[in-house]
């Protein structure tokens, strides 16, 4: 039998019930959150002039700016027979530590396409702000910081081997190279994997997406070539 | 690990080959042996210890605390520290990001104790030692630590809507958590082969690494690619995806089964 003593928890008998607010529904349902469909952006490079190279990606609430300053001799005492690079990313929507691991994953995902051993004792930092007005999911974020740190890249003058670029379909965000024959890395935060298929799907869909993307950094940058040779 | 040049190549070379041959026998599939000790902090309502063969060590403590879930509804928050490594460095801050996106994955209604109160679970990892990437076995060391978890018996009512009481608890008895905690894998791609577990020279030269998350039967998110080194990354087929997910969705149940057991 319980025998505890819960008076001092229930007050005295005439003591009125205090109200308490309406608890929050525990229900596990998902909300689908319709993400928006990748939408052509606006591009500028050559905007900074403290900075090596940069890049602004604008769209309708969106607007990622990537600066690129390098490559430049590292303090480092060791050497190092490839160039180091350093990927920061800033927001003031994400938690930082959610920003560390996107930016531990571009740091990967740059090492595979940007020719390092170019650049032996040297360093390339990789800065983004993310000026965001309508959140979503970091993934959705992944394909236009992809574009604007490679056309930063380009606009420093420092040597990659393709145009790479992400692509983004049922929460996985994939970056693709050499015409989407490799994959070099991909990153899914929400959703459970529900068949081989469906995933194949994806990875189709978010390789469109690359070319895509691809078709868009080359004629930019042929147009800019072009412009350039003009004046 | 430091490989010499020539080292790298006939380890690249073997791994590469068409049946892939790791170094120290294993197959695709096969993981390191680990030995893993639980319930052995006594202030803990769970714990573990988890030993790697190549002497990477790593404890996990589980701590709860009971909570209002109408104001916190945070009833899992996981803290990873490396021993080594600042706690705002980029692999600390990594971990603790992806692990607390893992465990959104957990039923959080097995901690509701009534209608108002919850548990909240404190999960702290120390890495002690990592010669290899220590994702797989964190993971390993919260599914057991979690498995072992006890919490104290509720023994006053559930609904506390009505009569409002804070939630009394028996001296004595605890009751075994249930909850499915998720698994890890960390896959190593070397060319056209993928394989689970990769040890420290095989990570050395791999060209990329594959983190799969399962639970239940299902694979879930988070998924990720990272690197393994920082010197022989490339890009993949992107056929290994799949391939690593029909390798885990095929092996995890055992290893679940076998980490259940202890």
């Amino acid at each position: 039998m319980n025998v505890q003593d819960r008076r001092r928890i229930l007050g005295p008998i005439e003591a009125k019930p205090l109200a308490f607010p309406e608890t929050k529904s525990t229900s596990n349902e998902e909300t689908t959150v319709v993400l928006p469909e990748f939408q052509a952006p606006s591009i500028q490079t050559n905007l900074l002039k403290n900075c090596n190279g940069s890049c602004i990606i604008e769209n309708e609430n969106t607007s990622i700016l990537s600066s690129i300053y390098g490559p430049r001799s590292t303090r480092s005492n060791l050497f190092e027979s490839r160039c180091l690079i350093n990927v920061t990313i800033k927001s003031a929507v994400f938690p930082t530590s959610e920003l560390k691991e996107l930016s531990s994953f571009l740091i990967n995902v740059l090492e595979s396409f940007v020719c390092l051993e170019l650049y032996p004792k040297a360093g390339i930092d990789v800065f983004i702000n993310l000026n965001i007005e309508q959140v979503s999911d970091l993934s959705w974020y992944i394909p236009y910081i992809m574009m604007s740190i490679v056309l930063g890249l380009v606009d420093a003058g420092i040597e990659i081997s393709d145009l790479p670029g992400c692509g983004f379909n049922d929460n996985n965000a994939i970056c693709f190279t050499k015409n989407g024959s490799e994959v070099i890395g991909i990153w899914r935060d929400k959703g459970d994997i529900k068949d081989e298929s469906s995933f194949g799907d994806s990875l189709d869909i978010c390789k469109d997406q690359y070319l895509q993307i691809k078709g868009l950094m080359a004629s930019y940058l042929l147009s800019k070539l072009d412009d350039d040779k003009s004046t | 690990m430091t490989l010499s040049v020539a080292e790298k190549s006939y380890l690249y070379d073997s791994l590469a080959s068409s049946p892939s041959i790791r170094p120290d026998g294993r197959q695709q599939h096969q993981f390191r042996p680990i030995e893993i000790y639980t319930d052995f902090l006594p202030s803990s309502n769970g714990s573990s210890r988890i030993i790697a063969s190549d002497g990477s060590e790593c404890i996990v403590s589980v701590k709860a605390k009971v909570v209002d879930h109408t104001i916190d509804d945070d009833l899992l928050q996981i803290e990873v520290e490396i021993a080594g490594e600042r706690d705002d460095s980029l692999i600390t801050e990594s971990c603790t990001s992806l692990f607390n996106k893992l465990l959104r994955n957990i039923d959080i209604k097995k901690l509701q104790l009534t209608k108002k109160y919850s548990f909240k679970l404190f999960i702290d990892v120390l890495v002690i030692s990592s010669n290899s990437n220590p994702v797989s076995l964190i993971s390993f060391g919260i599914y057991s630590s979690l498995n072992c978890t006890s919490l104290p018996k509720l023994v006053s009512n559930f609904d506390d809507l009505e009569v409002e009481e804070l939630p009394m608890f028996h001296d004595y008895d605890l009751v075994k958590l249930e909850v499915d905690p998720p698994l890890v894998f960390v896959l190593g791609i070397v060319k056209n082969n993928i394989f689970i577990d990769p040890a420290a020279n095989e990570s050395e030269v791999a060209n990329n690494g594959l983190m799969i998350s399962w639970i239940n039967g299902r694979t879930i998110a988070p998924m990720r690619t990272f690197a393994l080194n920082d010197t022989n990354t490339k890009g993949f087929s992107p056929k290994l995806m799949q391939e690593g997910i029909k390798l885990v969705e095929r092996y995890a149940p055992d290893i679940a089964n076998a980490l259940q057991n202890i």
